[in-house]
């Protein structure tokens, strides 16, 4: 029987990939990794040693152990091991070990700041990598020993695709999950609507916004009712709700990411920051594997028969 | 189309429990609407619906071929590990049940950030709120803007790694702190040379559009410790307040 929707999720779990989007996206992360890691707010966390009324699944008795020993070791397997993740070495030990040590330490900061910026992205991509190939290509591993490599490449094109579908899936429960927690319950979801929340995120922050750094000045009274607010309001819980639509179909994966981005630079400059690279990290898996190939193509050391193994679709 | 029916019945089940269960969890919020008379039509309509679809869903459950074999059918056909997608499939399931009651206990996340309705009212048109300053070499004044110091174009003061984690818990969360205005201190003088840092007070006023910076002292201390201040006030050293009566700045 013909489906309503032939490139769903599920279909595309079976069309051919591309090893070299997964290779980008094994650095793209390893890279966002390194970053998160060298962040001061570690060194701000353990100095003021406060939490923000937040939890996390592990019991207390770990959360306290991690807070009081752990953190500055923790830091340094995490940028050690994200820089070996970029180049792709013993990659297969690398990722279950920085997936740990990743999530252990984002508790201790998700404990002291309340936001979900990178570990909410990241967490589930790196645990889905732990069972991928993403070092059959681009990696020093795959130059140690080519042969083995090969042999596993051989193995056919569909084995990188499912990473890539289940990062695209996570793509979508972040946004959808945003979107339905802003109109769930139904009955605050229509007060939510009224803009005030986006209007005192934007009156609240403008001093320290990149609004105010750029033009100086407000761009109208952000103290009275207006139209944009709601306007605001609707249009991004509408976008958010919108991404469910790449579990259905392939047609709008750019237009959605395009939309999220814009979302994310807007925000950014009402003092909203910290998603967007984020964002584009696991937009990577939004775009199609022959672009990878494509890329890899312009690369004189890639081999060519192994190039455009995925076919458009 | 017909066919979809109980996918779109369980989606609407699901939807209609996570709904019932925040709106009874939030029901303090909500009260001005859910008089007795009206919880009870918001209650009964939900349970119709849900009676509607576990109907639906339990007709199809009947047939041999039903949407359970199918799905169970599809999944077991993916082309993914079964180590991998016996993990996925646990996750998603913890996933689904923190969206479903609306919490999160890292790293399971309902993605909730911004949720709590506000109702509509006009704010004040002019915003006031203490800020530290500096004095440069040629003693002008510069509102430290903290955040500026996470955007690569912007930031003039501080460098790799005081990135937006760390300037938004210093510029909000932390910003009552003591030992948070000494790092930040700490980090400015040993990268810019800036040795003391001063409370002002930073205005915008919506309606002319004019931001304006007062360096007074005393005006800020005041404003600090008797006004409503967005994330609470700012720590200021208690050597500035002794300034404030006379009391000479320690070097």
């Amino acid at each position: 029987m013909e489906s309503l929707f032939p490139s769903n999720i599920f279909r595309r779990f079976h069309w051919p990939g591309s090893p070299y989007q997964l290779a980008v996206l094994r650095m793209a992360m390893g890279v966002q990794v390194f970053y998160a890691v060298n962040s001061k707010i570690f060194d701000l966390l353990l100095a003021v040693g406060a939490r923000q009324g937040t939890h996390t699944l592990f019991p207390e008795v770990w959360d306290s152990f991690i807070a009081a020993h752990c953190v500055p070791g923790l830091l340094l397997a995490c940028k050690v091991l994200s820089v070996l993740l970029v180049l792709g070495v013993f990659t297969r030990l690398v990722l279950p070990l920085l997936t740990f040590a990743f999530v252990a330490l984002f508790g201790f900061y998700y404990l002291g700041v309340n936001a979900p910026i990178h570990w909410l992205y990241l967490w589930f991509p790196l645990l889905v990598f732990c069972f991928a190939g993403s070092e059959h290509v681009w990696s020093i591993d795959a130059i140690m020993r080519r042969s083995k490599y090969k042999a596993l490449r051989k193995q056919g094109a569909v084995q990188y695709r499912w990473p890539v579908e289940l990062t695209l899936g996570w793509f979508v429960y972040i946004y959808f999950a945003a979107g339905l927690a802003k109109v769930f319950p139904i009955l605050k979801g229509v007060a939510w609507l009224n803009g005030q929340t986006s209007k005192e995120i934007i009156y609240y922050r403008y001093l320290d916004s990149p609004f105010h750094y750029l033009f100086g000045q407000p761009f109208f009274n952000y103290a009275e009712a207006s139209f944009v607010f709601g306007a605001l309001t609707i249009s991004a819980v509408l976008l958010e709700l919108f991404t469910i639509v790449l579990l259905f179909t392939n047609r709008f994966h750019i237009l959605v990411l395009v939309l999220v981005i814009a979302m994310h630079f807007f925000l950014y400059l009402t003092g909203v920051a910290g998603f967007m690279q984020t964002a584009l990290v696991l937009g990577l898996a939004l775009l199609k594997p022959q672009r990878f190939d494509q890329l890899a193509a312009l690369l004189p050391s890639t081999p060519r028969r192994e190039i455009g193994s995925a076919p458009e679709r | 189309m017909k066919r979809y029916l109980p996918h779109i019945a369980l989606c609407l089940l699901w939807f209609l429990i996570a709904n019932l269960y925040q709106s009874f969890e939030q029901l303090d919020k909500h009260q001005h609407y859910l008089t007795t008379n009206r919880l009870i039509a918001y209650v009964g309509a939900h349970a119709i619906l849900m009676l509607a679809c576990v109907f639906v869903l339990l007709r199809e459950a009947k047939r041999p071929d039903n949407f359970i074999v199918r799905c169970k059918r599809t999944l077991a056909a993916l082309p993914i590990p079964r180590a991998a997608k016996a993990v996925v499939g646990v996750v998603l399931m913890i996933q689904l049940v923190h969206i479903t009651l609306g919490v999160t206990n890292y790293p399971f996340a309902d993605v909730g950030m911004f949720r709590w309705a506000k109702p509509a009212r006009e704010l004040p048109t002019v915003l006031t709120v203490p800020k530290y300053y500096y004095y440069d070499a040629a003693h002008r004044i510069h509102p430290l803007e903290i955040r500026k110091q996470h955007i690569w174009a912007t930031a003039d003061l501080l460098g790799w790694g005081y990135n937006n984690e760390y300037t938004f818990s210093a510029n909000y969360h932390y910003k009552g702190q003591q030992i948070n205005f000494h790092l930040l201190s700490d980090a400015l003088r040993a990268r810019t040379g800036i040795d003391t840092l001063w409370v002002g007070l930073q205005t915008v006023d919506f309606a002319t559009g004019k931001v304006s910076f007062d360096p007074d002292l005393a005006h800020a201390v005041a404003f600090n410790d008797n006004e409503r201040v967005f994330y609470g006030p700012l720590y200021i050293p208690e050597y500035q307040r002794q300034r404030i009566h006379g009391i000479p700045v320690p070097q």
